[in-house]
């Protein structure tokens, strides 16, 4: 178990540095000086030739990264050409909109997936089981931006019951979070369904059937326990699909998080800040991943010794 | 009795396709949006592009079935033609992330040892990327349009496919025909991408097919954000952006470029599910 863990944490850092060297590069591929880039198109040449003091241009490539790296490590992602604050600081309060925006629709996709599909599973072939997954084919194919737009037109526009915009209080939640929660919720419901039909012919079902086991215990503590694992990687590896999606619901509903710090990064051509929030999604992403693994492990000790 | 009495007799080929009702509609629902896309001019006395500034914001109606949005065009006719849009990023994206995924995943799975571990090594760390991210990444640098746009689509969907290629190869490279083919004098590309990969065609299908559904997705999302196809390209996510001004005034702005988005991903997604269905038995019935 340790030496499974470890294997995976050791990787950790080397995928970081990997990625952060990505991006770094990526940066650098800027046509022209990327220094008068990241200073603007306003900048003065002083402020071009701090920006690349600053950025340690006329050093070897390794060097530079090296320098990114150590303020990086310490915290410091540059400065922010558009708000001239730290990123840090940018980031720091943009994340508690994105973390809580992020917790309560996958809180949504879990519930509503994971009890669809245990349903469907067991009353499978009624019309509740067809119902249930032509609403599921559905919520995969529809772009949650546009789910966005037309609820916002229905209930905040038309009937007035929930917010326009922004994030004031607990009724703005809820429209943000149902729409980006309905891909996952979606996608969940379909493999949770999937899985629990895999199992539900096992021997051991019939076995705990047989010793007398009522119907709930027999789906709840037999099959669903077994049929978690490929429950729990797509719940995993869909939380950076949520991050994405997040970006676009961000904007729709002018949600003061990290999605549409990076949108408006873009636009405003404000490269240390793309970097910073690109750099700190990837870190969520791979540390739910790990955490994923673990959690894996934890269920069903043979994947520790594949 | 005899075998051949006990069996009961097989369907005619046409009436085998109705047991699956996913490829069936997928399908159908698939080639009525290529057709209509490639027919809209023919569809349409329209001009997708010709202002008309006396007419805008028009409610749906016998002249203009989807309404005009705010220049007066008509609506029915730049989703119309927005197909087309779509179809083309379709193409040119799932095209470019086979024609990279396919060689290094049939190289990683053929070769293993350190070329297999250079190569999923990079698959693994474009992974960690959640794809819009990295497409935003890789748009803020080369620039917005609609070229730019389709390339970081693709980068984010090779990895995907550079798996897949690989875990089929590993598994299909054991078998004696590749065996005898090798035996035979045939070269090791000629192994890798005549017979290993014509016989991994299928699961590559199905996941194209799925792809399809996402790059539209992912198109239309950064259009939508103004980092793809630029106004006033009659492109789903670049109208609906459009019309998010006029949310409760001109919903239809949104609504039927929303509509067709949801129709042709919709016919992959089932496309996809219907394929995967007939071309892999283990999954019927399953998702």
């Amino acid at each position: 178990m340790f030496t499974y863990l470890f294997r995976k944490v050791a990787m950790l850092p080397i995928m970081l540095l990997a990625v952060s060297l990505l991006i770094f590069s990526a940066v650098r591929l800027l046509p022209g000086d990327p220094a008068r880039v990241m200073a603007g198109p306003q900048a003065t040449q002083e402020a071009v030739d701090d920006m690349h003091e600053r950025l340690g241009l006329g050093r070897p490539f390794l060097v530079q990264y090296q320098v990114f790296l150590s303020g990086a490590l310490r915290g410091d992602l540059g400065e922010s050409l558009h708000s001239k604050l730290p990123v840090t600081q940018d980031i720091a309060e943009r994340l508690p909109y994105t973390a809580a925006l992020a917790l309560t629709s996958y809180l949504f996709a879990i519930l509503v997936g994971l009890s669809t599909g245990i349903f469907a599973a067991i009353y499978r072939g009624t019309w509740f089981d067809h119902l249930a997954m032509i609403i599921a084919i559905l919520g995969a194919s529809i772009a949650n931006f546009w789910l966005a737009l037309m609820a916002l037109t229905l209930f905040s526009v038309q009937l007035g019951w929930l917010p326009l915009l922004g994030a004031e209080s607990w009724k703005s939640y809820i429209l943000p979070s149902v729409t980006l929660g309905v891909l996952p919720a979606a996608l969940i419901a379909r493999m949770t369904r999937a899985s629990m039909l895999e199992n539900i012919h096992q021997d051991y079902v019939r076995t705990a059937r047989a010793k007398g086991l009522g119907s709930r215990a027999v789906y709840l503590r037999h099959t669903l326990r077994n049929a978690l694992i490929p429950i729990v990687t797509i719940v995993g590896l869909n939380f950076g699909g949520l991050l994405g999606g997040a970006v676009i619901t961000e904007t729709v509903f002018n949600w003061p998080g990290l999605g549409r710090l990076l949108v408006d990064a873009v636009r405003f051509r404000d490269y240390a800040v793309i970097q910073g929030v690109t750099l700190l999604t990837v870190i969520i992403v791979v540390s739910i991943n790990l955490l994923v693994d673990v959690l894996l492990s934890a269920i069903d000790p043979r994947i520790r010794f594949e | 009795m005899t075998r051949a009495e006990t069996k009961p007799a097989s369907p005619p080929r046409r009436l085998r396709l109705l047991r699956y009702p996913n490829l069936v509609i997928g399908a159908v629902m698939t080639v009525a949006v290529v057709l209509l896309g490639l027919a809209a001019p023919l569809l349409t006395s329209y001009d997708p592009y010709l202002q008309d500034l006396g007419s805008s914001l028009q409610l749906p109606s016998a002249a203009h079935l989807f309404g005009t949005d705010e220049f007066g065009r008509d609506l029915l006719t730049r989703v119309l033609y927005g197909a087309r849009i779509s179809l083309l990023e379709v193409t040119l994206s799932v095209s470019l992330a086979l024609a990279v995924g396919l060689p290094l995943g049939v190289m990683a799975g053929y070769f293993g040892g350190v070329v297999d571990q250079i190569i999923t090594w990079c698959a693994d760390i474009l992974y960690a990327f959640p794809g819009i991210v990295l497409a935003i990444l890789i748009v803020s640098i080369l620039g917005t349009n609609l070229i730019n746009m389709l390339i970081a689509i693709s980068v984010f969907a090779i990895p995907g496919y550079i798996r897949l290629t690989r875990s089929l190869t590993l598994a299909l490279k054991e078998l004696q025909y590749t065996e005898a083919a090798l035996s035979l004098g045939a070269s090791v590309p000629r192994i890798m991408f005549v017979h290993i990969l014509r016989n991994a065609l299928a699961p590559i299908l199905v996941q194209a097919t799925l792809t399809a559904g996402e790059v539209i997705l992912s198109a239309a999302g950064l259009s939508f954000l103004g980092l793809g196809v630029q106004p006033p390209a009659a492109e789903w996510g670049a109208m609906m952006s459009e019309g998010r001004n006029y949310l409760g005034v001109a919903t239809h702005l949104s609504l039927f470029p929303g509509l067709a988005i949801t129709f042709t991903v919709l016919g992959l997604n089932l496309l996809g599910d219907g394929l995967r269905d007939r071309l892999d038995p283990r999954f019927r019935g399953r998702l």
